[in-house]
């Protein structure tokens, strides 16, 4: 079985309820983003986020293409992607800022800090402890808006994963939207 | 959880969404009734609803994509700056791969600053195997000691449960690189080249197989010096096929780089030592002409394993150009594309012969290597002559696996006594005359069918073997050196006949040149010797090595070589004597070997260190345990310390191991055959007879356990292997191993043909007062008391008991349970013991 096959059968068995298989999904949507991301951002500049989003939908597309009950296995690519984004902003943020709060002898790795400005690495770790919040308070909220804002997803994806009407999502992803503004203190 | 009043904020806060604009605070009004606090919630919502465009509008997916293009990749990287694993501080990463990411790390507690660097892999579905596997090989990893390879310093997991791998830290350029950048010339290369090979070696007699070559693997540091990063490594982050075959969900990539990888890698097939060797040829096929040997038809893993597996390389001369090409015509071509054969048996047969043959060429000597085209057969001959002598030997004749050790050593020995002894341009004319030979295409009435090629061999034998009658007559020297390889050459192909009959011409020839207390009569009487104890004449053996061994003992003053040739002899010599039932002798010759050890240098250690293994065996013959355990604990421990030959590792593992199962301490007795197996399956191939030595006695020591259904399956595995072998020990003792298992389980009958086939061939091959037939006796009797046919059981047990009686000492286990079987069998049958009380 290739890597591809691996991936729909773990979707599938995902999507069917076993959690097991998440774990291993993981590292696998890990590397198929890490593999997008070489292949599609190597030439791109900061701004043209739009294009960007666009090109890795369009490679989540080729990658399940040939399945046929592909629309139900590519949102949940999708929903995986954004947990995986989610965690790799994190993480990343998170070294950064403790770069920073270092004793002064490691400058190195502040270069990279450049990638992202210091607002918005702040403003994703703020987002990601609210969204932790939130998912105590209303779980469906707090998963509608990591797909939206961390994988990207449209309505219409993350309803077939979360399996409510989109009417629901839109819901959903509003008030996620406000309440994480109150809590982040957005102005 | 959703409250009452989260939902109904909820509510609210979605219908005043939908009203317009103007009409919300009307609809509040209403709606909240005088609930102010209800009312504040909804409304501050409303208002941070209308700001959070602002962070949400640029989905933080893009960024993400960024991060993972752009900052070393690894989600796990950016989140391991700053942190401290052990002592060591991160600074920043180095590297990253598709196993995980390295980074620099400096010692920060002390006054000094050390710099290491450290791995950390990937989150995986295997991390825990990974990290189980590291402890298992750490001790190995850490003692590999050369001043080409970057040591492991220690590992462990991150807070984070993330496996990682601390080492000496190397400043330096990959080294394409770096020979580009100091623009070196062919030569340069090439000695550069041969460094990296001597590292790998120090590796591999340690049993440790690189399995990741690349130029991004060996850095060259300002000064020059070349180091080896991750030995390994690889291994520990593949799993092994075994392990991968059970866990159908580890990810089918696996992780080396495709283009350096031998196509039994890419088929995902048995990783040696060889494998390295192709790898190796990548990368001086790279350094030679700036290119690889071929390109990769795309990423899919079909077209990899295609390139891999189906594309020849281009000579290097041709991809060259024209300047350097001329330069790279002939030898060098030879050289690189021998390595870099698709069959693994057809390539170098080890590093050592790879980097040897760049040395003859570096030297303006003939290389071994030759072109493919004419060289099938060729190749072939040169590697039975010479990696066969080295290590097919192991292959078809073991006794116990220790006389393939001594053999083995011999010859290596032998190989560097010719060396040695021979002045240079004998040793010149000797290896013009073999490639002459094996380049020799005519070879009446065979067509180069690679089928056949077994039967075009000793063709080719019997050819070489009439043209040194001819050809060399008036070269005796030469000659009588050919003489005693060709004989050695048959000996490693099972025809003793004609092996005798070489080695009898060259031991003619020796006494009328050298006479006959000389140290090259004494060499080809240890040949004869060796070829005696092959065809099971001992009394013939035992009488060559009783002269042979006086020679050697005078010459045993000069040189390490000598004295390993001194050590190899007696060791045989001991053989000898213990099929010969002689044990006290075969112990003395033993505790000789013994006293001689510690005038070895560091290097051959363990070669002197083997009989310590081979004396716990003959403790084991006897039934003394106890003094089987200290002696093979002690040997096992050191071969451990030195890093000494696998083969001598492996087998005193597995040995250890079967002395454990029969002290009942089980347990230990698993893990260290288990050990041994792996090692031997690495080293060997996973469908090497030592491997099938191995299995079989995991196979007993679960049987001893009462683990059936585990102790069939490993039974049926080592029968399987050595089902393709000539019926020999390890034949009998797989299917003896089975026989017992089958009997245990309510299949006594199935059980009968397998134990009596078991005894015939220890009968044959063992002298009667053995343990090998004892306990072969003792099975089938055990079988046929399991069928209730007493009378027919009651010779079998009697006379295993009666060997054993006179073999082994009083409180041997063995005996004991001979005596109990036995005493069994009289109670179940009402006839009164034969046995005295």
């Amino acid at each position: 079985m290739g890597a591809t096959g691996q991936l729909t059968h773990l979707l599938e068995d995902w999507s069917r309820g076993d959690q097991a298989a998440f774990d291993q999904l993981f590292p696998l949507v890990y590397d198929e983003l890490r593999k997008m991301a070489r292949h599609h951002m190597g030439h791109e500049r900061p701004g043209h986020t739009l294009q960007t989003t666009a090109l890795v939908h369009e490679a989540y597309l080729r990658l399940v293409h040939s399945d046929p009950e592909g629309i139900d296995t590519r949102a949940h690519f999708f929903a995986v992607a954004a947990q995986v984004m989610r965690r790799v902003l994190i993480d990343y943020a998170r070294g950064v800022q403790r770069v920073k709060r270092g004793h002064g002898a490691q400058k190195v790795a502040l270069e990279d800090a450049a990638l992202l400005a210091d607002d918005r690495l702040e403003g994703l770790v703020a987002v990601d402890e609210a969204l932790t919040r939130l998912a105590t308070l209303d779980p469906r909220k707090s998963r509608v808006f990591e797909m939206r804002f961390f994988g990207g997803m449209s309505m219409e994806q993350a309803a077939g994963v979360l399996k409510v009407s989109p009417i629901t999502i839109m819901r959903d992803w509003r008030m996620a939207k406000a309440w994480l503004a109150r809590e982040i203190g957005v102005r | 959880m959703e409250s009452k009043h989260w939902r109904k904020v909820d509510d609210l806060f979605q219908a005043a969404l939908d009203c317009e604009t103007d009409r919300r605070r009307a609809f509040l009004d209403v709606a909240c009734a005088g609930d102010a606090v209800l009312r504040a919630d909804v409304e501050s919502l409303l208002a941070s609803y209308e700001q959070a465009g602002k962070f949400t509008a640029a989905p933080a997916l893009a960024d993400g994509l960024r991060v993972l293009e752009q900052a070393g990749s690894e989600f796990a990287s950016d989140s391991m700056l700053g942190r401290h694993i052990g002592p060591y501080r991160i600074v920043r990463a180095i590297g990253s791969g598709g196993m995980g990411t390295v980074y620099l790390a400096i010692r920060a507690d002390e006054a000094f600053q050390k710099q290491v660097a450290i791995k950390v892999v990937k989150r995986g579905p295997d991390t825990g195997l990974i990290i189980r596997r590291f402890y298992s090989e750490r001790q190995m990893l850490a003692s590999l000691d050369h001043p080409n390879i970057t040591r492991l310093l220690d590992g462990g997991t991150t807070e984070d449960g993330l496996p990682y791998f601390i080492m000496e830290h190397v400043e330096g350029q990959p080294i394409d690189q770096y020979c580009d950048a100091a623009q070196l010339d062919l030569k340069d290369r090439l000695r550069l080249f041969r460094t990296v090979c001597s590292a790998v070696e120090c590796a591999h007699r340690s049993l440790i197989i690189h399995r990741d070559i690349k130029p991004g693997n060996v850095l060259v540091t300002a000064a020059g010096v070349p180091k080896l990063l991750d030995f390994g490594i690889a291994k520990l982050l593949n799993p092994p096929a075994e392990a991968a075959a059970r866990d159908v969900t580890a990810p089918a990539v696996r992780l080396m780089t495709p283009e350096y990888a031998s196509p039994e890698q890419v088929r995902g097939e048995n990783v040696t030592t060889v494998s390295d060797v192709y790898s190796l040829g990548v990368l001086l096929y790279q350094l030679l002409t700036g290119t690889r040997p071929y390109r990769l038809a795309g990423n899919a893993p079909a077209e990899i394993e295609r390139s891999i597996c189906d594309q020849a390389p281009e000579r290097p001369s041709v991809t060259a150009g024209r300047v350097l090409g001329r330069r790279l015509r002939g030898d060098l071509d030879n050289i690189v594309l021998m390595a870099l054969r698709k069959e693994p048996q057809r390539r170098y047969g080890s590093v050592e012969q790879f980097s040897e043959d760049i040395r003859r060429h570096l030297d303006g000597q003939p290389v071994a290597a030759r072109p493919d085209t004419t060289g099938y057969r060729a190749a072939k001959f040169i590697q039975r002559n010479k990696a066969w002598v080295a290590t097919a030997v192991v292959f078809f004749f073991t006794l116990t696996g220790g006389i393939a050790i001594t053999l083995w050593q011999t010859h290596v020995v032998r190989g560097e006594r010719d060396r040695a002894r021979l002045e240079q341009a004998k040793a010149a004319r000797i290896n013009a005359f073999l490639q002459e030979m094996v380049g020799y295409s005519g070879v009446a009435g065979g067509s180069p069918n690679q089928k056949s090629h077994d039967a075009t061999v000793a063709d080719m034998l019997d050819d070489a073997a009439q043209r040194v009658e001819t050809e060399l007559a008036d070269q005796p020297e030469v000659k009588a050196e050919m003489l005693g390889t060709i004989g050695s050459t048959y000996m490693t192909q099972a025809k003793y006949d004609l092996a005798r009959r070489y080695l009898h011409e060259a031991h003619t020839l020796d006494l009328q040149l050298y006479g006959q207390d000389a140290w090259q009569t004494a060499g080809v009487m240890h040949s004869l010797g060796d070829i005696s104890y092959l065809a099971g004449d001992y009394a013939a053996a035992d009488s060559w090595f009783l002269r042979a061994l006086p020679i050697f003992r005078r010459h045993a003053n000069d040189a390490d070589f000598e004295i390993r040739t001194l050590l190899a002899t007696l060791s045989d010599a001991a053989f000898v004597k213990r099929a010969l039932g002689r044990l006290d002798e075969a112990e003395a010759l033993w505790r000789e070997v013994l006293t001689y050890a510690p005038r070895l240098p560091d290097k051959y250690r363990s070669q002197g260190m083997a009989p310590k293994t081979f004396l716990a065996q003959l403790y084991v013959d006897r039934g003394d345990i106890g003094k089987a355990d200290a002696l093979a604990s002690e040997a096992s421990q050191e071969l451990r310390e030195f890093g000494g030959d696998r083969f001598s590792l492996a087998q005193s593992l597995i040995d250890l191991g079967n002395i454990r199962r029969l002290e009942r301490r089980y347990g230990e007795a698993d893990l260290l055959i288990q050990e041994g197996t792996d090692l031997y399956a690495q080293a060997q191939g996973g469908d090497h007879p030592n491997v099938a030595f191995g299995l079989t006695t995991l196979a007993m020591s679960r049987y001893d356990q009462g683990r059936y259904a585990l102790a069939e399956q490993d039974a049926r595995r080592a029968l399987k292997i050595v089902e393709k072998l000539p019926k020999g020990h390890y034949y009998a003792g797989a299917r003896l191993a089975l026989g017992l298992i089958v009997n245990k389980t309510g299949r006594s009958h199935e059980a009968e043909p397998l134990l009596r086939e078991a005894l015939a061939i220890r009968r044959e091959k063992s002298p009667r007062q053995s343990n090998y037939v004892a306990i072969a006796l003792g099975g089938l009797g055990e079988c046929l008391f399991t069928q209730k046919r007493y009378a027919d059981a009651e010779p079998f047990l009697l006379e295993s008991y009666q060997i054993l009686t006179n073999l082994h000492v009083p409180q041997s286990p063995v005996l004991k349970e001979a005596r109990e079987r036995l005493l069994l069998l009289y109670a179940a049958w009402g006839k009164p013991s034969q046995l005295v009380r």
